[in-house]
């Protein structure tokens, strides 16, 4: 199936101007009211897509005020790109009715699945990179763009294990998914470390093998450490500020592939808002060194 | 192929049930184990946090500890079905109904209940209020043909106990615990008028009015049904009420 155009902002006056290569940050529940009344210092935000599924009320309410001062991106982690037995239709179109209604600016999903025979389970189970997985994938990320009309992002897993089924690594099977569905990839840099430490891979070689022009954003978390050492596992829980090894990651990411919108996200333990701003604060001066050398590159 | 294994991960997230998944995961043994571990504490920890946020009186009445084991009961008999999980967990209360180890605290389930019907007057649609004159402009002689169309954050509690007073001196702003006689019924309702949701305990009269009205009965049949539970229910001024509180969005005959 051939992908739906591509959104191009030059074309299209509905559509709000592109997030800038600048660092934003995940909207949560503590701040939403700084946002609302536009008092957050922060270029742009991203919600959790299934937060904002009821048809009303006062979370939306507020949300439609955050969408008057800040783009908002829409990161979903309930689609469940990988589920075998396609997609629930309703899922869809509700979250084609949270996109009519703030046009955000960037829409994705997670490579992973989360929804077994009717039932959710609350995480992001990873897949096994075969054949039929990439089949199953292609569809459900086909259909999901032509229910949205636009393309989505598709985002890395972090992951504390490996399948013995996998004929694919991670980056091919990333890479065979943009090729066949026109997808865009989210590179979340804290994931590729995760998933490096836990199952023995070269980070710096994962990057090499991401398709560069595909990323249109990137993610940034903090994680713990699990364990010691036969024992040690990093756990992905964006409950912490941005740990060194991943900054540096992140800094070998932007110049690889230039600036690209990044996101900090924090999820658990949420801090105060200006400690959440400032990890976006270290995320933009690592994004300003690298304009200031390459000159500035518009994403959309 | 993929649906077995994903079926088989589901059983390792909800019930570490690791056996059937093993065999496709690399790694020695014990750190396979490990591994698939983690899955199960992000799912269940998740969830029991979910849980915990839509029900802090709940919580608060057994505390954090048992709360959990109730959670994790609870999460093995009703997974989430839908990946919405604000609307996850609407079946506490009557889970706890049938909790044995919560039977202690008979008010419980009607609690959490309570505590449900808050969370789904929060997120139910928007609405306009029934603009008043609209019934005043209905003759005396049709006035007890009319039917309410209620609002969609109204949601009707009752309980042999008292609940609404359980649940006002166990918000965290609440500095003085009034006695609490456990003897008393109460019924009530929750609703949301711009953006804030509230609670009130009603008179039985006006709970049997208000659960007619919800059932499309006309204003007539709804006040004789009042009356018979409650020969003191005063049709005017809760009319008047419920009006002001943005009961009903609009009538019909």
């Amino acid at each position: 199936m051939p992908p739906p155009s591509p959104q191009d902002p030059s074309t299209s006056s509905t559509r709000p101007s592109p997030i800038p290569a600048a660092a934003g940050v995940g909207l949560r529940h503590p701040h939403i009211a700084a946002f609302a009344d536009g008092v957050a210092e922060a270029t742009w935000v991203e919600i959790h897509s299934e937060n904002f599924f009821a048809p009303g009320g006062p979370r939306m309410a507020q949300l439609d005020r955050v969408r008057k001062n800040y783009p908002i991106s829409c990161h979903g982690v309930g689609l469940s790109l990988g589920t075998a037995e396609g997609l629930d239709q309703d899922h869809l179109r509700t979250l084609c009715r949270l996109v009519d209604r703030i046009d955000p600016i960037l829409v994705s999903e997670h490579l992973s699945f989360s929804v077994v025979d009717n039932i959710y389970v609350n995480d992001l189970l990873p897949l096994p990179y075969t054949e039929e997985a990439l089949e199953v994938v292609t569809r459900n990320i086909d259909q999901t763009q032509e229910a949205l009309g636009r393309q989505i992002l598709l985002e890395n897993p972090s992951s504390y294990l490996t399948f013995t089924d996998s004929t694919f690594t991670e980056c091919a099977f990333l890479s065979a998914l943009v090729e066949r569905t026109g997808c865009g990839l989210l590179l979340d840099v804290n994931n590729i470390y995760v998933s490096a430490q836990n199952n023995g891979i070269d980070a710096v070689a994962y990057l090499d093998g991401i398709p560069g022009n595909a990323v249109q954003e990137i993610h940034l978390a903090g994680h713990t450490v699990n364990g010691a050492d036969d024992d040690r596992l990093l756990i992905d829980t964006h409950g912490d500020v941005i740990a060194d090894p991943v900054w540096t990651l992140y800094e070998k990411t932007l110049n690889k592939i230039g600036p690209r919108p990044t996101l900090i996200e924090w999820d658990t333990n949420i801090p105060e808002l200006n400690k959440l701003l400032a990890e976006a604060g270290k995320a933009q001066s690592r994004l300003d060194a690298i304009s200031d050398n390459k000159g500035s590159i518009r994403v959309a | 192929m993929l649906h077995e294994l994903q079926r088989n991960f589901a059983s390792v997230a909800l019930k570490n049930v690791t056996a059937p998944l093993l065999p496709h995961i690399e790694g020695p043994a014990g750190s396979k184990e490990r591994r698939l571990g983690v899955y199960h504490a992000n799912t269940i920890n998740s969830l029991i946090d979910v849980l915990s946020d839509a029900y802090p009186v709940t919580q608060r009445i057994v505390g954090k500890r048992f709360f959990s084991t109730l959670a994790k009961s609870f999460i093995e008999t009703a997974p989430p079905r839908q990946p919405t999980l604000f609307r996850y967990g609407s079946s506490l209360g009557d889970f706890l109904g049938d909790f044995a180890p919560a039977q202690d605290v008979p008010y419980l389930a009607d609690i959490a209940r309570l505590e449900w019907a808050r969370i789904a007057a929060y997120f139910a649609e928007d609405y306009e209020p029934l603009n008043p004159q609209k019934l005043s402009a209905i003759g005396p002689e049709k006035i007890g043909d009319v039917c309410f169309k209620i609002a969609p954050s109204l949601h009707l509690v009752e309980s042999p106990y008292p609940i609404f007073q359980v649940w006002a001196v166990n918000q965290p702003s609440c500095n003085t615990v009034p006695a609490i006689d456990f003897t008393n019924a109460e019924q009530g309702f929750v609703s949301r008028q711009a953006n804030e949701v509230f609670q009130h305990a009603v008179t039985p009269g006006t709970f049997h009015w208000l659960r007619a009205l919800s059932d499309g009965s006309t204003l007539g049949a709804a006040t004789n049904d009042a009356m018979r539970h409650d020969q003191s229910f005063d049709l005017q001024n809760t009319l008047r009420q419920h009006l002001a509180d943005g009961t009903f969005t609009t009538i019909y005959i």
